[in-house]
């Protein structure tokens, strides 16, 4: 699973996820995407499900691009604890994804097959999201 | 390179706002530049500028504009950037250049691939396009459609760079060692875990069992990694 080899701050803040993502909302690397239709975090199983199952289903060939990666410690207070105390301990890392961003790019496939291979890892993600076909590849 | 004719009108009013009510009245903004002229502020038919795009040359042509309420009528222009809402993927905003058919410009051409390479044909390779546009410079007039490019003859490990190129009527400007596009060795997907444990059912529970503390120690270990 994705994670950061090491980070600067243990914890942070939740943030907020305004408006749609302007960066990386482009084909840059392969002929097929998915892009992200709604705001969301994105935990690494959900990216590693999502991956799993494009390659598995693509079998041989084709080159899978992730666009996105997990840098943001998400924590969690243990059960049945009192407020206070402090902040909870780090338990996962999620993507902040917004409307807009493309989140996987796949090459050297037809496009049945990407199309197929991206609604499988569409089923894993918890958000909507939309098939893309980069320009002059039809 | 084909000429398309385009009618654009002045736009007197600068900035978001009077941009967004021209996006609300089925207008698209842009603005016209060129060498040695003050920028030129304009608004587009967005049904007029859709059909300009989508015809078969694509993006890349030469546009008569026929300026409403302009010093200077009659501009020959190329289109140098379009702007998309990521989401809507409507048209936000077009640069256009003002060009002189005499003075050579910089455009970039796309690379069209010609043919499926024995690598990928026999040998289950891939393709992998790394560079699908190439800088080039001359005249407007010459400005090609596409660079062509051959690959029936490579294999896996093979590639092509920007030197391997041949345009009639243009420089190359790009980085002639760049590389355009690799053959690449087949990847081969691991059998799901699933299907190899085949042999008696009460292992599979226990199988699972074990993927998934799997699964959770490696996150029980990145608890401890971040440090200040």
């Amino acid at each position: 699973m994705l994670s950061p080899k090491r980070v600067k701050y243990r914890k942070q803040q939740k943030g907020r996820m305004r408006g749609a993502a302007w960066r990386g909302s482009s084909i840059d690397f392969g002929e097929y995407a998915l892009q992200a239709l709604e705001p969301a975090w994105i935990t690494s199983r959900q990216i590693e499900a999502a991956r799993v199952a494009i390659t598995r289903h693509v079998k041989r060939g084709g080159k899978l691009w992730v666009r996105v990666f997990p840098d943001k410690p998400v924590t969690f207070k243990p059960a049945e604890t009192r407020m206070g105390k402090g902040k909870g301990n780090p338990e996962y890392f999620v993507a902040v994804v917004k409307p807009g961003r493309i989140l996987f790019e796949l090459a050297g496939v037809n496009e049945a097959v990407a199309k197929e291979s991206m609604a499988l890892a569409a089923r894993k993600l918890p958000i909507k999201t939309r098939f893309m076909v980069r320009e002059g590849v039809r | 390179m084909a000429t398309v004719e385009l009618k654009v009108k002045t736009r007197e009013e600068k900035g978001k706002g009077s941009a967004r009510k021209a996006r609300a009245a089925g207008f698209v903004p842009a603005v016209l530049y060129g060498e040695g002229e003050e920028p030129q502020t304009l608004v587009i038919d967005g049904k007029d500028f859709y059909t300009v795009v989508h015809t078969t040359a694509g993006e890349n042509v030469i546009l008569d504009l026929k300026i409403e309420g302009a010093k200077q009528a009659e501009v020959k222009a190329i289109i140098r950037e379009i702007q998309f809402h990521p989401v809507r993927r409507e048209i936000l905003h077009v640069d256009f250049q003002h060009i002189s058919m005499t003075k050579e410009i910089t455009v970039s051409v796309p690379i069209k691939i010609v043919g499926e390479s024995i690598g990928v044909k026999t040998n289950d390779g891939i393709l992998e396009v790394i560079l699908r546009e190439v800088e080039v410079e001359c005249l407007p007039a010459n400005i090609p459609d596409g660079i062509e490019i051959d690959v029936t003859e490579l294999d896996i490990g093979h590639s092509l760079q920007v030197k391997d190129l041949h345009v009639e009527n243009a420089r190359i400007i790009s980085d002639m060692d760049a590389t355009l596009l690799t053959i690449g060795a087949p990847t081969v997907v691991e059998e799901p875990k699933v299907e190899v444990a085949e042999e008696g059912e009460e292992e599979k529970p226990a199988e699972e069992g074990a993927e998934e503390k799997k699964e959770g120690e490696p996150e029980a270990k990145k608890e401890e990694k971040p440090e200040k």
